[in-house]
């Protein structure tokens, strides 16, 4: 699967949020095309890595690198990193209180599409791609008519974060607990979004703390982080053990 | 010597000269005139809660012309709202224009400048809810050159009032408005109010509106704000429910230098609802103070008051929103909220929603916020590619059309996204 070009690089990068160092020494390196799975006990800095990647202005980087398809994301606008094609799906995401759906969507993709010298699509053509879409995440027509997030369950807010992903198609997905508070059939559109999207061209960082979600989604790598740091590596076996004996084994030095 | 007293002997001098033989009105004017004398006007003092924020002095101190507008104006504003299906009514300096033409039979009118009004009649004026003394009411009535009764007699009516204030000197002209609207049973109202001037026309408006909505009747109401930004407008507006009636109403301000909306509602009778929403967008210097009071007396009704405000520049914007819930008035439903967005650090928001209960059987609630636009909104927005102003722009303008959405009238509706919406500031962000 992996054809060695490399998407992302992160190098001894130290970030803080709110004046305290959560990432410590943090190094991380995806090829085009693969699945990486980050797991970690809550407030590890799973997010907080997720956050510092989408260029979140709370999160602070102190030292370190981070290059995205060859470029340093470190003096980039959030929105410009999206336009490169880094995507986020929020672990919570936001409501936009008079915002609908149609409009956000339609919005974002043609900012995405002008970034990158094209035209924006049509009405028509548009709706066409966001009903395939909303299709596959069974998102329903009324969902669309409705305000960003707003009164959204949590397993909708989850699935409307798929539904984006889908539609802008990222270069690299970044999944931030997307599988937490999921019931299995939610579970189920989830981790198909994230298979179907999944292919040579693209690669996916799954940030979560359970192994649930690796029954669907099949990851090349698993990185345990604790502290701020990754603690160990391997393939999916590494999550199953993980799943037996907890993470205290691996924070005990 | 204050510029209140000042203003009053103006006042005493001005309804002197309105006054003639033909007029049956001089009566009740003098008879305002002097219970004005007596009560004075609203004062800017510690411990008047209605009046804690906004200061008159802006009024009386002017050096005011009579409004002399006899002939229709050529000048005005060409007016760009005209809703299809709508009867239309212009009152022009407070005056009923005779050129008015109506093609329904469900609407009468009756104006003192043109019929002649009976005692009875004009006693209406004032009384709508009780003998309160209502100091810019009374004002209004001591210096009113034309008392206009609207009789909507059923049907479903649908009426754009236009409010329109006309001066090209350079003197400030004071008008006072002043309008009856009586529904009678079973009827049903959509009332387009709608006030405008030119440009940097300089007028004061006094209005005074008072409205009955008989049993099981419905008023939709929409009121424009969009006076001259030299303009000063005061307004009172009474509404009165009777059983199982209805009154939706939405105050859309923008327009004025100082504006002042007191909106006095009354439930006496059971089964009667209210809903009221307000957008106020205030800029540059204005002030805009929007005072609500509603008053549930009787059982089993239900009212939502659901205003939102967007501040610039240096403006302040003030929300007071009175309810009481009487006693007798066991299951009543009634929320309010006030919620602003406050876009530059030297415009002023001052928001009170209070809540007076006297029985326990009710639910109620009420709410205020006031913020600028959160960095973690527009952070995950800008994630999918948005930037800063984009992203501002979506969130202000879908936070005014929350309340322009409910908008059911489709030529209203697109006005106010051009007028508002296309208009609106963007936001300069400190991050
Ligand atoms: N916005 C924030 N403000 C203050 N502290 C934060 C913020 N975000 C994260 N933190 C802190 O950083 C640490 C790591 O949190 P987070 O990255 O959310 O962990 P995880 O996603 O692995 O559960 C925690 O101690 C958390 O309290
Ligand atoms: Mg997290």
């Amino acid at each position: 699967m992996t054809n060695n070009k490399i998407i992302l690089e992160i190098k001894n990068l130290n970030a803080s949020v709110a004046n305290t160092q959560i990432l410590k020494d943090f190094n991380l390196t995806i090829n085009m095309g693969e699945k990486h799975t980050l797991m970690g006990p809550n407030g590890s800095g799973k997010s907080t890595l997720a956050n510092i990647l989408a260029g979140n202005p709370e999160y602070i980087v102190d030292s370190g690198e981070i290059n995205f398809l060859g470029q340093t994301l470190l003096d980039k606008a959030p929105e410009i990193r999206a336009c490169l094609g880094l995507f986020l799906a929020f672990q919570y995401p936001v409501e936009l209180p008079g915002v609908r759906m149609w409009q956000f969507l339609k919005s974002s993709l043609d900012s995405q599409r002008e970034y990158n010298g094209k035209d924006p699509l049509s009405t028509k053509d548009f709706d066409s791609i966001l009903n395939e879409c909303a299709e596959k995440v069974d998102i329903s027509q009324d969902f669309l008519k409705r305000n960003v997030n707003e009164g959204f369950s949590g397993g909708e807010k989850k699935r409307n974060e798929i539904l984006q992903l889908t539609l802008i198609n990222p270069k690299l997905a970044i999944l931030d607990e997307t599988d937490s508070g999921l019931d299995i059939d939610a579970l189920k559109i989830v981790s198909n979004g994230i298979e179907n999207f999944s292919s040579p061209n693209n690669s996916v960082l799954l940030v979560t703390h359970y192994q649930r979600i690796l029954n669907y989604v099949k990851p090349d790598y698993v990185h345990v982080m604790i502290d701020g740091k990754i603690v160990k590596s391997g393939d999916k076996s590494l999550a199953l053990e993980l799943e037996k004996k907890g993470y205290d084994w691996l924070s005990k030095k | 010597m204050n510029s209140n007293t000042n203003f009053i002997d103006f006042v005493s001098k001005t309804t002197d000269k309105l006054n003639s033989n033909n007029d049956i009105a001089n009566e009740f004017r003098l008879n305002n005139l002097s219970k004005l004398k007596q009560i004075g006007l609203p004062t800017h003092r510690k411990g008047n809660e209605e009046w804690k924020y906004t200061n008159l002095n802006k009024f009386t101190s002017i050096n005011y012309i009579l409004p002399v507008v006899e002939t229709e104006d050529s000048n005005l504003k060409s007016q760009e709202l005209s809703p299809k299906e709508f009867e239309v009514i212009n009152i022009i300096n407070g005056k009923l224009s005779k050129k008015n033409n109506i093609n329904n039979s469900y609407i009468n009118i009756k104006s003192s400048s043109i019929n002649t009004l009976t005692t009875n009649e004009l006693n209406k004026f004032n009384s709508l809810l009780g003998d309160k003394n209502e100091q810019m009411a009374i004002l209004n009535s001591a210096l009113c050159t034309d008392y206009i009764f609207i009789n909507i007699t059923g049907g479903n009516v649908k009426l754009l009032i236009n409010f329109i204030n006309s001066n090209n000197s350079e003197n400030f002209i004071l008008s006072n408005p002043k309008v009856f609207i009586n529904i009678d049973s079973k009827s049903q109202l959509e009332l387009i109010e709608n006030h405008y001037g030119n440009k940097n026309s300089k007028y004061t408006s006094n209005n005074v509106l008072e409205i009955k909505i008989n049993k099981q009747s419905n008023l939709k109401h929409y009121r424009l704000l969009e006076e001259s930004e030299n303009a000063i407008h005061t307004n009172t507006t009474r509404v009165y429910l009777d059983e199982k009636s209805k009154f939706k109403s939405f105050a859309f301000s923008k327009g004025a230098q100082m504006a002042r909306y007191d909106l006095k509602v009354s439930m006496p009778h059971e089964h009667s609802e209210v809903e009221l929403n307000g957008l106020y967008c205030t800029s540059g210097k204005q002030h805009l103070d929007n005072y609500i009071n509603l008053d549930h007396i009787a059982p089993h009704c239900i009212s939502r008051i659901n205003y939102k405000g967007i501040l610039n520049g240096e403006s302040h914007a003030i929300f007071g929103g009175t309810v009481l819930v009487r006693a007798g008035a066991i299951k009543t439903d009634s929320r309010q909220t006030d919620k602003n967005l406050v876009l530059s650090p030297k415009a002023e928001i001052d928001t009170k929603p209070s809540l007076f209960i006297y029985v326990d059987d009710v639910i109620a609630g009420h709410g205020a916020t006031a913020g600028n636009i959160d960095e973690q909104t527009v952070y995950y927005m800008r994630s999918r590619g948005l930037d800063l102003e984009t992203a501002s722009k979506m969130l202000i303008s879908g936070f005014a059309m929350e309340i322009i959405d409910k908008v059911t009238i489709n030529e209203l509706n697109n006005y106010l996204i051009k007028t508002y919406i296309n208009t609106l500031p963007s936001y300069k962000f400190d991050f």
